[in-house]
């Protein structure tokens, strides 16, 4: 079993390359890549956040507070270690 | 996090249903045709509607300002302004409506931000799926320009299929054209149908009512089903693609105003930006309007009209009875009309006009954001703010405003703390002045750390107490903004005729009953029966009992009453500190209990009424035991 294992997939981190908008530090630009499947996926598309959607993270003093091309958003805890994110560049 | 069902496919758990919302509001049988303004939060739903009809709407800068539904006749139409919302059917009450509402439209006018479009034409999207006549109003676009975005209009009216409107709604550019659109009456369906809608409907033609309950059904969130997946990517791919091709971004144009976000949300200089807000209030309303404003039309009208006014009753009508009335201790015209004159309309302007700068400046949502980690403590998440600040305005009107909020036990905890803990503009008005006039700043943070420590009591109680879950945190933050000053203007004056509507009644006839009940010697009785808690509990002099029966029918009657008592008795520092606590957090006023029974009902308005009794007693004689030392 190697060192750092997701728990949730079983699979090493490094395979999975994924980390949860909760972890992105402040300022860093990230890439949408999926969001958790128990969630319906209406809760996040209806704030236009889906897969392939940049965002910037601009501060969390809690929730995580991200900006997309458009409009700033403030999401809970919970709801940002639902969504899974990858490095991304603003366009 | 609590997920909710859809209101349409009839398989998962339905939104809960509020009691406030009436659904007869919507349904009549007139002759004219019903446009429904429909849109995301905070979009300027309201300030379109404004413009279109003349009536006034409230209008804030903060999502879910509007929690009812509004409507306004024109000579050509019917205008049905409704609740900011995100899609139809799901997640909650205001989707639910807002989607029962459509099921009778003749056509929609769909408002958009420029500034949120991506967000935005989802709702779009699936308001062209319904096949309903559609207008799209693209609002705020003088923003989306400062932003750097600009917008193709005549290629988005392609893309969408319908007619498309630019509009800056508060400046009225371009209102002219969306007037004259929906008078000639000659509407668009579109035909950018999705391919997913088009089959579920392919060779049927079925009502309007039906076709959105079919196709929500087939949307619904709660089952995350392919169908409703590959809808949903159609969608994405649509919106998509229509900005692809009629918007273009350029970069942001520098604003100071964008500097302050990340002022706002550093815990250091957010939490001493909350402090300065607070000490502001203390000092414009407390100090300056006080120490003004009230003492002069108070004081002028104590010195000269209430004498004459006593001996004109004196030597001209010579009854006892009528003269108590008019000019006694309780009179119509010496304590009700004088409070409400002297007192009441300055410090409420003053505060309706602070409040609403907060409103429009677009802080509330902020502040939502930075709280919401201690809110999760007493089971509330940061939209809570909302219904919270706007108690400090009216606590009726928080009551309803926590409709906003999406599951039941938020809405219960809220109601609660606004029942409990949240003195209403009037009262606060009044309590500013009485506590800058025996201790200035240190007494009011000392006030402020008691009710918030009930509030944090109680909330911590209550989240463990009711059943359900807490909701996280989600919402859409609205641009900073520099306040309209018209707006401030037109909203102070319509929250200013709303309160003296309602409580000019309440403060005269309550006066005449008070008045009645002193010159039979009645009020001497209830002093003597309230003796034991006022006098021997609380410390206070037994004529409190007069402020007590005023409270029972609104807090603002009772601080009018300690104010009268407090400028014309010998109570100490201390006395006027207790007094102010309880009656802070003495029972709510009747207008709240009301609404508090629409919303919550009967049972939980009762509990809420005794809680907030014994609350009030039991720490003011605590307060008038251990607060002896600081005075």
């Amino acid at each position: 079993m190697p060192k750092f294992v997701d728990k949730k997939f079983g699979l090493p981190y490094n395979f999975i390359a994924m980390r949860t908008l909760f972890e992105v530090q402040t300022g860093e630009t990230v890439k949408i890549t999926g969001f958790d499947p128990e969630i319906p996926k209406a809760t996040f598309t209806r704030f236009a956040l889906f897969e392939g959607q940049v965002v910037k993270c601009l501060a969390k003093p809690g929730p995580v507070v991200i900006k997309e091309k458009f409009q700033t958003i403030a999401i809970g805890k919970e709801f940002s270690k639902k969504i899974y994110v990858s490095k991304g560049r603003m366009l | 996090m609590d997920i909710l069902g859809c209101a349409g496919c009839g398989k998962c758990r339905p939104a809960p249903k509020t009691r406030g919302f009436s659904d007869k509001l919507f349904k009549d049988n007139s002759n004219l045709k019903k446009i429904i303004l429909v849109g995301n939060p905070n979009v300027g739903k309201s300030v379109l509607f404004g413009a279109l009809t003349g009536v006034y709407a409230e209008v804030s800068n903060y999502p879910g300002t509007t929690v009812s539904v509004t409507k306004a006749k024109v000579d050509y139409a019917e205008i049905i302004d409704t609740p900011g919302t995100y899609s139809l059917g799901n997640f909650s009450e205001d989707e639910r409506v807002t989607k029962e509402i459509i099921e009778e439209a003749d056509v929609v006018v769909n408002i958009v931000a420029a500034t949120s479009l991506e967000r935005d034409l989802f709702l779009t999207a699936q308001l062209i799926d319904l096949k309903i006549p559609l207008v799209v109003v693209v609002n705020q676009v003088d923003e989306a320009h400062a932003g750097g975005i600009d917008i193709d209009f005549q290629k988005l009216e392609e893309e969408l299929g319908c007619s498309v409107f630019s509009t800056v709604a508060t400046r009225k550019q371009g209102i002219t054209e969306v007037i004259d659109y929906l008078r000639a009456g000659k509407f668009k369906v579109s035909d950018k149908i999705s391919p997913s809608a088009k089959k579920i409907f392919e060779g049927r033609e079925i009502t309007q009512k039906a076709r959105i309950q079919e196709l929500l059904s087939v949307e619904c969130s709660h089952l995350n089903t392919k169908e409703c997946d590959i809808l949903h990517n159609e969608r994405i791919n649509f919106v998509n693609s229509v900005i692809r091709k009629s918007v273009i971004f350029n970069a942001p144009k520098k604003r100071f105003i964008n500097g302050i976000e990340h002022f706002l949300f550093n815990p250091v200089t957010g939490f001493v930006t909350s402090l300065f807000v607070l000490y502001l209030l203390f000092e414009i309303v407390g100090v300056y309007i006080s120490g003004n404003v009230v003492d002069y039309v108070y004081g002028g009208l104590e010195e000269h009209f209430c004498p004459v006014l006593k001996h004109f009753c004196d030597t001209v009508i010579k009854n006892g009875l009528i003269s108590e009335i008019i000019a006694g201790e309780f009179g119509v015209f010496t304590m009700a009309l004088s409070i409400i004159v002297g007192v009441l309309i300055p410090l409420l302007t003053a505060f309706y006009i602070f409040m609403s700068i907060l409103e429009d400046s677009g802080y509330l949502p902020r502040m939502s954001v930075f709280c919401d980690e201690m809110l999760k403590k007493i089971g509330l998440n940061g939209r809570a703010v909302i219904p919270l600040i706007l108690g400090l305005g009216c606590t009726t009107m928080g009551t309803i405003t926590t409709r906003i909020l999406p599951t039941d036990k938020e809405r219960m905890i809220t109601t609660a703390l606004l029942g409990i803990s949240i003195p209403c503009a009037a009262q606060q008005g009044i309590i500013v002045v009485l506590i800058a006039s025996i201790g200035g700043l240190k007494v009011w943070f000392m006030y402020l750390f008691i009710l918030l420590s009930v509030m944090a009591v109680t909330g911590t109680l209550l989240s463990k107490i009711v059943k359900g879950k807490t909701s996280d945190l989600f919402i859409s933050l609205p641009p900073i903004r520099v306040p309209s000053f018209s707006n401030i203007l037109r909203k102070t004056y319509s929250k200013m005729v709303s309160f003296l509507k309602e409580a000019t009644g309440f403060f005269v006839v309550s006066s005449i009953i008070i008045s009645i009940m002193n010159y039979f010697g009645w009020l001497k009785v209830i002093e003597k029966c309230l003796k034991p808690i006022i006098v021997n509990l609380l410390h206070l002099p037994g004529e409190f009992s007069n402020v007590f029966i005023m409270g029972l029918i609104r807090r603002d009657l009772a601080s009018a009453g300690l104010f009268e008592m407090a400028s014309v008795s010998n109570m100490t520092p201390l006395q006027i500190f207790v007094a102010a606590v309880v009656i802070t957090l003495f029972v709510p006023c009747i207008a709240m209990l009301i609404m508090v029974f629409k919303e919550r009902g009967i049972k939980e308005g009762v509990i809420l009424w005794l809680s907030a009794f014994c609350i009030a007693i039991g720490i003011g004689s605590i307060l008038t035991r251990v607060c002896g030392v600081l005075f």
